[in-house]
């Protein structure tokens, strides 16, 4: 009995803070922003329950088209960063020894350290009109009019790229670091070909770490703001930065708060595809 | 029936490092053959050359009369089942046994026919759909085996599978394999560390050491008759004397023990195995040496009972098994006992 009670007070004491946390800045700013989504002014200047704010997003060609892109890039973004983070993955945790892959795993964590508007003035520096591709380009002749790369849909994509394939590289190769060797030794030995051991071993072994990946990428990409914003050009609009402008530019915070649920939903409703088509279960790429 | 497998001088250098030096052996078709030797001997490299997974740096090693060089252990005609067993754990029993044909492209129907006569074979018919995380030790093994049995290879390499098992399902497992290999008649190539194993299934095992084999043979003469030290000091247990002076046909150890063994040659070492020496034998045989002990304790182990013993008159330690039958029941220590042991089994090298 002593032993019970002791046990309960250490467990409200470890409770309290997640669940102080999770309450005060998740769920009641959810739960008001979900009411204040169903209201509009009425003309007396009283707020009213309405489903206008969502209706206004269907109405405008603007909102749900960048809705609609916003998604699809994310999932793009996804998709590449799996294409350009899997070689790397594979390389440092089984083509080399792992005293390199420390030291390499900690040079990819560097641009990390100096925070996402740092690394993408950064970009701005590589990829504008006078910047240093297009001179070196244009010194060796290959062009002789710069190559218009700021503010366009290319350079959003790099910036969003460069700030979330870490976020893949990390988990893939911890499910890759626990894939025995001698199962892909087993596969040839059964007479499978390179490629029939990369999709059906590798690729299915890794499946939990590159959809925990996916997921962590997918969610910081749709969410990103910085990036659209500063290296995306004026046709390349992010859905935040609507939701932002709803906030900030016209103060009408039940519109803004109506996009922010539907980003919800959105994001939400892919992971759940995601997850449905890869078979795997959250629990398991949880962890 | 003709050798299947022809490992022709065979040696593997890694940098400085010698693994294997200049092994040459024949295996039989259909026969069980053991590769036994204690860890970092070079058996697995030399596994690993017949599969595939390693070049050799000299020699050839040529399965069913080809050549195997340059080939990949994707076109060889072997399997091999891994020391990890390396069952693929996201798919289930069947898609496991199965991986192999669909990367032949077999037809659908002849690969269900062929997994589910194998999975049958080694007694696991209605577990198809489990998973090979849900399985037992002993179940995970036969799924290995089947994995590589169904695809028909000449050859099986087994890399110490059995190493992971626990005692009793070990001595289950070994007679079951044994069992299967009669039945199939594909050829083993077992490896193993544990002599028991070897012994017990092999038609014919090879002792390594340092790189190199000791002996080839049958289970038996390997026991009976190892030809160098290091079988004698490695297969079975065995007293071992080191030898400090010989004289026409008399040997004396290094703890001056003298026994007399006609017609042998220069020896530095000898070697007597527990069962070979006879208690209170009945005296009057010449190709006998007959001699007292005093027994210091019983070391009581079941069947494996043995008596630890000094020579009278020496300083030499000799185990002796003890029977466990009523007969020897009233020996105690200090006790001391006539001993004989027939000179063929003073083994001098």
């Amino acid at each position: 009995m002593e032993n019970k009670k002791s046990f309960n007070v250490t467990f409200y004491l470890l409770i309290v803070p997640v669940l102080l946390w999770l309450v005060l800045l998740i769920v009641l700013p959810h739960i008001d922003l979900l009411v204040s989504s169903f209201k509009i002014e009425n003309d007396n200047g009283d707020m009213v329950f309405s489903l206008d704010n969502y209706i206004a997003f269907f109405k405008h060609k603007i909102y749900w088209l960048t809705f609609v892109k916003t998604a699809a890039y994310a999932i793009g973004v996804t998709i590449l960063a799996f294409v350009i983070t899997f070689p790397i993955a594979f390389y440092l945790t089984k083509v080399i020894s792992k005293k390199n892959a420390a030291f390499l795993v900690l040079l990819l964590l560097i641009p990390l350290w100096v925070g996402e508007l740092v690394t993408v003035y950064g970009w701005m520096v590589l990829l504008g009109d006078h910047g240093i591709i297009n001179h070196f380009l244009m010194t060796l002749g290959i062009i002789d009019k710069p190559l218009n790369m700021l503010y366009t849909n290319f350079s959003m994509i790099i910036g969003l790229l460069y700030m979330s394939m870490l976020f893949m590289v990390v988990p893939v190769m911890s499910t890759l670091e626990s894939l025995d060797d001698s199962l892909i030794e087993a596969a040839s030995d059964l007479g499978a070909s390179k490629w029939a051991i990369f999709t059906r071993i590798i690729i299915p072994y890794s499946m939990p770490g590159i959809v925990s990946g996916a997921i962590i990428v997918f969610m910081l990409v749709i969410g990103d703001y910085l990036a659209p914003n500063i290296l995306g050009g004026k046709s390349s609009l992010w859905f935040t930065e609507q939701i932002y402008n709803e906030f900030l530019s016209t103060f009408n915070w039940n519109e803004g708060a109506a996009f922010g649920f539907l980003l919800l939903m959105l994001s939400s409703g892919i992971i759940w595809l995601a997850l449905k088509l890869s078979g795997q279960k959250l629990e398991k790429v949880g962890s | 029936m003709g050798n299947i497998l022809e490992v022709k001088n065979v040696s593997k250098y890694f940098g400085d490092f010698t693994a294997v030096k200049d092994v040459d052996f024949v295996v039989e078709e259909g026969g069980f053959f053991s590769i036994l030797g204690s860890s970092g001997c070079g058996k697995t490299t030399l596994l690993r050359m017949i599969a595939g997974f390693l070049h050799e740096s000299e020699g050839e090693i040529i399965i069913r009369g080809e050549s195997m060089k340059g080939i990949p252990p994707e076109k060889r005609p072997v399997n091999i089942v891994f020391q990890t067993l390396a069952l693929f754990p996201m798919m289930n029993v069947r898609e496991n046994v199965a991986f192999g044909l669909k990367r032949q492209k077999l037809d659908k129907t002849e690969i269900d026919s062929r997994v589910n006569e194998m999975l049958s074979r080694v007694g696991l018919q209605g577990f198809e759909k489990k998973k090979v995380t849900e399985l037992s030790g002993g179940q995970r093994q036969r799924v290995a085996i089947a994995r590589s049995l169904v695809m028909k290879p000449s050859i099986l390499l087994l890399d110490e599978p059995l190493g992971a098992l626990d005692r009793k399902l070990r001595e289950h497992m070994k007679v079951e394999l044994k069992l299967l290999q009669k039945e199939i008649g594909t050829t083993f190539i077992y490896i193993t560390h544990d002599q028991s194993e070897a012994l017990v299934m092999s038609d014919k095992i090879a002792v390594m050491h340092e790189g190199q084999f000791e002996q080839i043979d049958t289970p038996r003469n390997l026991y009976k008759n190892p030809k160098t030290a290091f079988v004698a000091g490695f297969v079975g247990d065995s007293n071992r004397f080191e030898l400090s002076s010989q004289e026409a046909e008399s040997l004396t150890t290094t703890g001056g023990w003298t026994v007399s063994k006609p017609g042998i040659e220069k020896a530095d070492l000898m070697f007597i195995r527990p069962e070979a020496l006879i208690l209170y034998p009945t005296e009057g045989d010449n190709d006998f040496e007959y001699f007292d002990v005093t027994i210091k304790t019983i070391l009581f182990d079941g069947s494996n009972t043995k008596l630890s013993t000094i020579v009278n008159g020496s300083d030499e330690e000799l185990l002796i098994s003890l029977p466990q039958n009523a007969q020897f029941e009233s020996l105690q220590e200090g006790d001391s006992i006539p001993i004989g042991i027939h000179r063929d089994d003073l083994k001098c090298y």
